[in-house]
């Protein structure tokens, strides 16, 4: 009986209250500051999640890559091809069916044949008149 | 004017060995030792900043840093920054994250000391047993920074700049000649094709066929182009022998082994020799994907099936 009226009376009640109190506080401050402690060491022990952004090429080596399109991501690591930017620039005229050595040589004929304004000057005419061999394709293939 | 455009349409030929390929020099007008020398400063500057094979180059510093961020030269920072281009306009079909993949698939050395396969040699399912799988999309992850040049790469990344430095060493080449004197220069590496400046009468004639190092009497089409770039990527060149199963050095990203693909070459003619061969590896890559990509790029094409069919698109002719 009188136990428990000792632990009843107002003051201990109150100073109860106030370990309490002080209690609650220390255990918040030291969650948040484990949470922040914890996202931390997850952040540096998983790098590369964030998302970056490369800027367009200070001095691109042609036109087409100053039009570099931000950073994307790709779910999954699937290809997603139709879903890429399109930035490879085509170029300014497509490749033609390549004349023969023959027609080559031959495209410089008429240049020999045109009559010179001044006859008595037929030396550069005689070099352009020698149909000079066309000169082996150079070879684009696998390396 | 006659003799003045005779002179005009005369070339230079120079060829040579560079960047562990063949280098090939054609330009108007008369001798110059200087383009040449032009042409050499371009490239022994890519060798030694995007080299993989050699130790003391800055690319094989950056793979060894780990995810430190490293201060670079200005042109392995173009070089890295155009690996990443690759990745992005491709949807991660060109990926210069694959370092470990080669390393693991044998390609530690230049491929002519590596145990040389004939081109048919089956591939089999050996190539993705014992190649290092790697997560894809890692690319993403590759930090840059303008002021001082700077990379940082994500851990446990070893980047391979193999599938384009050696075009934009081609397009710097050509563009380098070009200021030299004004002349019409191709620069050809590995039969990735630069070009710059005025093209001779009836264009820059092209022998596109499967293998860089055939004679232009290999089977495949000879072509004009007046400028731009073009470049061609094919699984039988470059095959080598690994742990008894054969490899051939285009990967695929998703499982970091050699791709399994319907095409033995792709070839791409674009605006410049960098964006013809990213084109042309990601058809590749791409496989049945490969011809709608390339149409969507209104890239012209030339793609030959594994059974020599050959498939033509976009202005290329047939």
């Amino acid at each position: 009986m009188s136990r428990t009226a000792r632990t009843l009376t107002p003051a201990g009640r109150d100073a109860g209250l106030r370990r309490l109190r002080v209690l609650n506080r220390v255990l918040v401050g030291a969650a948040v500051a484990g949470t922040g402690l914890l996202t931390d060491v997850a952040a540096q022990a998983f790098p590369g999640h964030k998302r970056v952004v490369h800027p367009p090429l200070a001095a691109p080596p042609s036109s087409s890559h100053a039009a570099v399109p931000p950073h994307r991501r790709h779910a999954g690591g699937r290809h997603h091809p139709h879903a890429a930017h399109r930035a490879l620039k085509a170029p300014a005229q497509p490749p033609a069916t390549a004349a023969t050595s023959t027609q080559q040589a031959t495209t410089q004929a008429p240049q020999a044949t045109n009559p010179a304004p001044q006859v008595t000057n037929q030396a550069p005419q005689a070099i352009v008149a020698q149909p000079t061999p066309a000169p082996a394709p150079t070879v684009s293939g696998g390396s | 004017m006659a003799a003045v455009e005779a002179r005009l349409t005369e070339l230079r030929t120079e060829t040579w060995t560079a960047l562990g390929t063949t280098a090939v020099l054609r330009y108007t007008g008369s001798d110059d030792p200087a383009i040449r020398a032009a042409v050499d400063r371009e490239l022994e500057a890519i060798d030694g900043a995007a080299s993989r094979f050699r130790v003391d180059s800055e690319l094989s510093r950056l793979n060894a840093a780990g995810p430190a961020r490293v201060v670079v030269s200005p042109l392995l920072l173009e070089a890295v920054r155009l690996g990443i281009y690759a990745a992005e306009v491709t949807g991660g079909a060109v990926d210069p994250t694959l370092g470990h993949s080669l390393v693991s698939a044998g390609y530690d050395r230049d491929w002519r000391e590596l145990t040389a396969v004939p081109a048919d040699a089956p591939l089999g399912l050996g190539d993705r047993i014992v190649v290092r799988r790697t997560r894809t999309g890692l690319w993403q992850s590759i930090e840059l920074w303008d002021d001082p040049p700077g990379v940082r790469i994500p851990r446990g990344v070893s980047l391979d700049l193999g599938a384009t430095a050696k075009a934009l060493a081609a397009d710097r080449a050509a563009r380098a000649a070009n200021a030299v004197g004004g002349s019409g220069v191709l620069v050809a590496l590995g039969g990735d094709i630069a070009t710059c400046g005025a093209a001779p009468a009836g264009g820059w004639l092209i022998r596109v066929t499967d293998d860089h190092r055939a004679g232009p009497e290999a089977p495949g089409q000879t072509i004009s182009i007046a400028s731009g770039g073009l470049a061609t990527s094919s699984i039988v060149t470059r095959r080598w022998l690994h742990r008894g199963w054969p490899m051939h050095h285009i990967l695929d990203p998703r499982h970091g082994g050699p791709v399994q693909t319907p095409w033995r070459t792709v070839s791409v003619a674009a605006a410049s020799c960098a964006d013809a061969n990213i084109a042309a590896t990601a058809g590749i890559v791409l496989g049945r994907d490969a011809p709608d990509w390339l149409a969507e790029q209104a890239l012209p094409s030339r793609l030959v099936q594994l059974d020599g069919t050959v498939r033509t698109q976009a202005g290329w002719p047939s």
